[in-house]
C-alpha cells in the first residue's frame, strides 16, 4: 500500500511514452553534482527528464543551460516542516510518475529516497559521495535504494 | 621563451590548490618562464583572503586575473586560448572525475593533472593521451610535468577522448537505467503500485 500511488492517466506503457527520469537536488546555481544533473538532462535524448530542486528558485546559474523540454520543479523545503514537505514531494512525484528517481547530495538523498518510496517509484538511485552519512545509508537500506557513482567508462 | 600561458579555473581555488602554484613560482624564479607569460584566471565568486595571502607569499599575486561570472561559451573561449589546463584532484575524492575535465577535453588543449596515483583521474590520464599526470604526493613530479608541458611542448593525440563526451556518458547512463528496469523495460509493462 502506497500513500501516493501514480495517477492512472500517467501509467501508460513505457514503450509508448519513453523513459521518465527525475533528478532530485538542492539547487542549480553551481557545483559538480548540479552540473552532472544538468548535463545528463541535456543529453538524455531517449528519456524525458524532470529536475526537482528542494530550494527556492535560482535566477541564472546552471538552469540557464537546460533545454526547454526539461521540466524543473521547485519545492521550497524546510527541515522544520520536513514531514509536510516529504509528503508534498511524494505528491509531486506521483504527478510526474517517473520510472527512475536519481537523488544527489545529503538532504535530497534523505528526502528524495523517502518521497520516492512513498510514491512507489520503481527505481531509486542516490549518488555515492566522498563522505557517507550513517543516517543516509540506514535510510537507503530501509528503502532499498542502491548508490551509484557518476557513470565512468 | 614561452609566451601566453593561461591556467583557467571555474571558481576560486582552495588552499592546497594555490599551494601547488609554488612550482610555477619556481619556474619563474629560475628564469625558465617569463613572468608575463602566465596568468591565473578566476571566474566568479572572487578569491578568498587566505588564498590571496598565499599568492602574495609566493609572489604570484601579479598573475591573478579576476573576472565576474561569465557564461559557459566564454569559459570555453578562455580554455581554447590556454597552452595548458590544470586539473587538480584531492585524496578524498579518488573515485571522481572532476567535471571541468569534460570541458577541458572538448577544447583539445593539453592537461596537467595532479592527482593521487590510484585515482580515477590517474586511470583516465593513462587511458587518454591528453597531457601529463603528476602524483599529488611528489612535488618533483609536478614540477617535471609542468616543465614538460610548458617547455618541451609535446603533441598529444587525444585518442579515447570521444568516450568522455556527454553524449557518450548519457548513453552509458541510459544503459545502467535500462539494466535496472530490465523486466519492465523489455516487456513494456508498467509498474502499478498496490491500490489496497
Amino acid at each position: 500500500m502506497y500513500l501516493y500511488p501514480i495517477k492512472p492517466e500517467r501509467a501508460e506503457p513505457r514503450a509508448e511514452r519513453g523513459l521518465r527520469v527525475c533528478y532530485i537536488i538542492g539547487h542549480l546555481r553551481f557545483g559538480g553534482a548540479e552540473r552532472q544533473v544538468v548535463n545528463l538532462a541535456r543529453h538524455m535524448t531517449r528519456a524525458k527528464s524532470y529536475i526537482v530542486c528542494l530550494g527556492q528558485p535560482d535566477r541564472g546559474g546552471l538552469s540557464g543551460l537546460l533545454p526547454a523540454d526539461v521540466e524543473v520543479v521547485w519545492i521550497g523545503l524546510r527541515a522544520r516542516y520536513a514531514p509536510y514537505h516529504i509528503g508534498k514531494l511524494a505528491h509531486r512525484l506521483r504527478d510526474i510518475a517517473p520510472d527512475v528517481v536519481h537523488t544527489h547530495m545529503f538532504w535530497p538523498n534523505v528526502y528524495g529516497v523517502l518521497a520516492a518510496t512513498l510514491a512507489a517509484v520503481p527505481a531509486r538511485h542516490r549518488d555515492l559521495r566522498a563522505r557517507q552519512e550513517p543516517m543516509e545509508d540506514a535510510l537507503a537500506l530501509l528503502c532499498r535504494t542502491p548508490h551509484r557513482v557518476a557513470p565512468r567508462a | 621563451m614561452l609566451r601566453s600561458t593561461t591556467l583557467a579555473s571555474w571558481r576560486h581555488r582552495s588552499a592546497p590548490q594555490i599551494n601547488r602554484q609554488r612550482h610555477l613560482a619556481a619556474l619563474i624564479a629560475e628564469g625558465r618562464l617569463a613572468p608575463n607569460a602566465v596568468a591565473i584566471h578566476v571566474f566568479g565568486g572572487g578569491v578568498q583572503t587566505d588564498d590571496e595571502r598565499r599568492m602574495d607569499d609566493l609572489g604570484l599575486s601579479g598573475l591573478l586575473v579576476k573576472h565576474d561570472p561569465v557564461n559557459h561559451a566564454t569559459i570555453l573561449r578562455y580554455l581554447r586560448g590556454a597552452d595548458l589546463l590544470y586539473l587538480p584532484s584531492g585524496r578524498d575524492v579518488r573515485y571522481a572525475l572532476p567535471f571541468k575535465l569534460f570541458d577541458y577535453l572538448s577544447v583539445h588543449v593539453p592537461i596537467l593533472a595532479v592527482a593521487p596515483k590510484d585515482s580515477a583521474v590517474a586511470d583516465f590520464m593513462q587511458e587518454v593521451d591528453c597531457g601529463e599526470i603528476a602524483d599529488i604526493d611528489d612535488p618533483e613530479a609536478v614540477r617535471d610535468a609542468l616543465s614538460s608541458l610548458l617547455l618541451v611542448r609535446k603533441q598529444y593525440t587525444f585518442r579515447g577522448a570521444e568516450r568522455y563526451t556527454w553524449d557518450a556518458i548519457a548513453l552509458r547512463y541510459m544503459g545502467i537505467l535500462d539494466k535496472d528496469l530490465v523486466c519492465t523495460a523489455r516487456t513494456g509493462d508498467v509498474f502499478i503500485p498496490d491500490k489496497a
